[in-house]
């Protein structure tokens, strides 16, 4: 009885032990919105503390910082990594924000079709004429991470965006 | 199917810079604001897609307002209806309504004070037309970006004297729109809803600090015993075609060009001397200038008009003027060169 017991235990062990030794969660995402607001601290010099934005006001003409981070674990290294975020509806990206080491930041002016470096993207005018574009014209942030990720890697990228 | 929603992508893309500009003042109270990052990437062979949207920014409601004078008015003793004309605008980015006061911050104290909204039929100038305010009801919701054109209409006291002024402050405290209910800035921790912001600047009357919910600004009656009104017309007389029936502003055509000039208010107004140049492109009609209907010569002698001067002007002196006196009618005659 208890011989087949711990039998049976010692099975249920082993084939849960490997399973749960090779789960990796691959890339986990962590997006976060904030705000910088300023307040006056003890010795009531102001001071800017950057705060999530679901505590603080945000109307009109205030700068959002959305950041995502990412963590990975898994066996293999993860290769072409690439973090793509449309800009939210009613929010103008503001120029030269996108932040993010080790990776190369690339914008699309067509909805995520194209992604191109910032001083190389072209916009059509009125009259049809090429323009270089501007961080108005942006729709998507696309990050790619330079080399593989390892297991454990860590970082983070960002941009800052303004309420319309 | 797919042709449909080729056809619904191309009409959103349509809408979208309409739907911006609507949004002149920027974003309504209450959008939410949603990001989502995606990122891909290879484990060994298998492509991966992970999402991660961060928590949903409210925006909240930015009140702001502007009270701005357009215009001060001259007035006279005992004179009624007199108007200061101001603009409220929404500056926020949510619908609201307006409470508003006349006060008077300086100088002598008008009578019979009231305000009105201005229907634009008369700009400016207070009209039967014109609503008088009663509560923040009256004129009703105020959209984003949108404006009330507000009239202080007073009466002058008619023991006023002249230089006399009257400072008069038009102070709007925002309201909830569709109630009576003045709008209060949400105090302490945010909230997940739509909170209230005050974002106006200062104002002129007493106790209008920034970022109050209030704005207001100052407008003057000045009192003036005398004021010399002129008006001016034109008829076409006579041209070489039609003569007299109908005639057109053509070349040869006789202009008549009729000055009044009345005082109203209290005294004499000493040494009233009209003087109107002739328009370019057309030319004094010889001998025929008259006052009151009576011919004056044209040279500058015994009687009060003449004609002279480079370029060419009418001038008549119309000596001491009251309130008593007759309207003086100048009238004279110009060709179309």
């Amino acid at each position: 009885m208890t011989k087949k017991l711990l039998a049976t235990l010692s099975l249920l062990l082993l084939a849960a032990l490997p399973a749960s030794a090779v789960e990796k969660k691959g890339i986990e995402l962590k997006s976060t919105a904030e705000v910088d607001i300023i307040i006056k601290n003890d010795k009531g010099v102001d001071e800017v503390v950057r705060v999530a934005a679901a505590d603080a006001n945000v109307t009109p003409g205030d700068t959002v910082i959305f950041t995502t981070g990412y963590h990975y674990q898994g066996e293999k290294p993860a290769t072409n990594v690439v973090i793509n975020n449309p800009l939210p509806e009613h929010m103008l990206y503001l120029d030269g924000t996108a932040e993010g080491q080790g990776t190369r930041i690339e914008f699309s002016v067509d909805k995520g079709q194209t992604f191109a470096a910032a001083d190389k993207l072209m916009v059509k005018d009125a009259e049809g004429k090429e323009q270089p574009a501007s961080a108005a014209d942006y729709t998507h942030i696309r990050w790619t991470i330079e080399g593989a990720l390892q297991d454990g890697a860590k970082g983070s990228v960002l941009f800052k965006a303004k309420v319309k | 199917m797919t042709r449909k929603i080729g056809t619904i992508a191309l009409f959103l893309a349509l809408c979208y810079p309409a739907s911006q500009s609507a949004y002149a003042i920027g974003t309504p109270s209450g959008t939410v604001i949603t990001n989502t990052a995606t990122a891909t990437y290879n484990d060994g062979a298998t492509p991966v897609t992970r999402t991660a949207s961060a928590p949903n920014v409210v925006v909240d409601n930015k009140v702001n307002l502007t009270v701005t004078k357009n215009a001060d008015v001259t007035v006279v003793p005992g004179s009624s209806d007199q108007s200061l004309v101001f603009e409220v605008k929404n500056d926020g980015n949510t619908t609201q309504r307006y409470a508003l006061t006349a006060t008077n911050s300086a100088g002598i104290v008008m009578e019979n004070v009231r305000i009105y909204l201005d229907n634009g039929t008369n700009p400016g100038v207070w009209d039967a037309g014109d609503t008088l305010y009663l509560d923040a009801a009256t004129f009703g919701d105020v959209l984003a970006d949108g404006t009330l054109e507000v009239l202080i209409v007073a009466d002058t006291p008619a023991a006023a004297n002249s230089g006399d002024t009257a400072d008069y402050q038009l102070v709007a405290t925002t309201v909830d729109a569709g109630t009576t209910t003045v709008t209060t800035a949400t105090v302490g921790v945010n909230t997940a809803g739509v909170d209230v912001v005050f974002a106006d600047i200062a104002g002129s009357a007493a106790g209008d600090v920034a970022r109050d919910g209030t704005h207001s600004a100052t407008g003057l009656y000045t009192v003036n015993l005398l004021s010399l009104i002129l008006n001016k017309s034109v008829n076409i007389t006579w041209d070489p075609t039609n003569l007299f029936v109908t005639p057109k502003a053509i070349p040869g055509a006789i202009l008549t060009y009729t000055i009044t000039a009345s005082v109203v208010g209290v005294g004499t107004a000493a040494n009233v001397v009209i003087t109107d140049p002739i328009p370019a492109n057309s030319s004094y009609a010889a001998n025929s200038l008259q006052l009151n209907s009576v011919a004056l010569t044209d040279a500058a002698d015994g009687d009060v008009g003449s004609i002279g001067g480079t370029p060419t002007e009418v001038t008549v002196d119309l000596g001491d003027l009251t309130s008593a006196s007759p309207e003086q009618v100048i009238t004279f005659d110009v060709t179309i060169d």
